[in-house]
């Protein structure tokens, strides 16, 4: 083997004092290339590796636990739902059976509205009635009078009668009109 | 031929030492590692969290493969152990790989694969004792007090054992390769490419392999099953 510097002497094995002293440098040399490799470049990536690591980690059990809370609010809005439907349907009965109730309390409210208004008109229209019936007999009293007064101050002939009824029949029916 | 390590004697006041082949590799080695961390804490603030670069891919698969790799063989709450054992495995696979480029691999030098042995046998013990205080010696004692000479030479032999398989398998490579180097050229076309693929490649990443996965298992060794 060819040396590459200029040299006084070779050896393969020399069990001496200097093989001992050439063991302290390399055991020197050593201890400064592990301490050197190991703190520039074992370490630090070994720290980046594992906080990478971690960080998966994180990830993987923060995804979990979205994973797991994004079930349960699934879970409670199905529960929801199926109260929702639930409730409505509750909801709806109750309301038939009160829009039911209702039906039957307007029906029978507008009934016995029907039968006051039927009532009162009945009764306006019998008051009328009388009312009519009043005016009439005055009247007819008031067309006896005038006929009575018209014999007393004539004689009458049939003619004449005759006339005068008609005349009063004429008058009471413009009287009639009147009113 | 030389197949050994070249070296320069340097003298500082009064202490005297090799400046070997392998040292100066070795801190190639570092600096291409060093420049890698440095690169990789630059561009990490531009990592994605989903990676879309080859590279991001790249460091993110080898830190992972050993992280989990330690957490398998040492158990979750020795994770730790990870930060060493990746600057070992990317130390000694770098230096087993630099065969490729022409350099000496500073793992076929004995220093080099004691140095990394020593440190395992270190931690052992230390973790030893750690786990199980002062009972971890009367381990020694099982099963009969008369085996504790035993057990010791058992103990000191993890770390021969470690340092020399590593060194004795990549020595053995750069020796069988510098001799086919010395093959006519007609045998150097081609046949050097398949055995650097062997010895280098393959053998390389074994040999890291094994060291490490023995390094955890020495020391997982010693950890109480309670923990």
């Amino acid at each position: 083997m060819n040396s590459y510097f200029l040299t006084v002497g070779s050896f393969i094995l020399t069990l001496d004092k200097n093989l001992l002293i050439e063991i302290g440098f390399q055991l020197f040399n050593l201890c400064v290339l592990c301490a050197i490799l190991s703190f520039l470049l074992y370490k630090p990536v070994l720290k980046f590796m594992r906080s990478r690591k971690e960080k998966i980690a994180g990830n993987i059990a923060d995804a979990e636990d979205k994973l797991k809370n994004a079930q349960s609010i699934l879970d409670e809005y199905n529960a929801k739902l199926k109260g929702i439907q639930q409730e409505r349907s509750a909801i709806l009965e109750a309301a038939n059976r009160e829009a039911n109730a209702n039906k039957a309390l307007i029906i029978e409210q507008a009934k016995k509205e029907a039968a006051d208004i039927k009532n009162r008109a009945q009764l306006q229209i019998e008051r009328e009635e009388e009312k009519a019936k009043d005016k009439i007999r005055l009247q007819i009293i008031e067309v006896s009078s005038l006929i009575a007064a018209h014999f007393v101050d004539n004689s009458l002939s049939d003619d004449k009668q005759t006339k005068l009824i008609e005349d009063v029949i004429k008058g009471l029916g413009d009287v009639k009109w009147q009113d | 031929m030389d197949f050994g390590s070249s070296f320069i004697p340097v003298q500082i006041g009064g202490f005297s030492f090799r400046l070997t082949e392998t040292i100066m590799d070795t801190w190639v080695v570092m600096a291409v590692l060093i420049i890698l961390a440095i690169v990789v804490r630059i561009k990490l603030n531009k990592f994605t969290e989903v990676p879309e670069s080859g590279f991001q891919n790249f460091i993110e698969t080898i830190v992972e493969s050993m992280d989990s790799f330690v957490e398998g063989n040492m158990g979750k709450k020795f994770k730790y152990f990870g930060n060493w054992f990746f600057g070992v495995f990317a130390f000694i696979l770098l230096s087993n790989l630099s065969g490729l480029l022409g350099f000496r691999p500073p793992t076929a030098d004995l220093a080099t694969t004691a140095a990394l042995a020593l440190t395992t046998f270190v931690l052992i013990h230390f973790m030893g004792i750690f786990t199980a205080g002062k009972g971890y010696f009367k381990g020694y004692l099982e099963p009969i007090p008369f085996l504790l000479p035993l057990n010791i030479i058992s103990e000191l032999a993890t770390p021969v054992s470690l340092s020399f398989r590593l060194f004795g398998n990549i020595l053995g490579g750069s020796i069988i390769m510098g001799l086919i180097y010395t093959l006519p050229v007609i045998v150097k076309l081609l046949v050097p490419a398949v055995l650097h693929i062997y010895f280098d490649v393959f053998a390389g990443f074994l040999q890291t392999f094994i060291f490490v996965m023995l390094s955890m298992a020495f020391i997982g060794d010693k950890i109480p099953e309670e923990y």
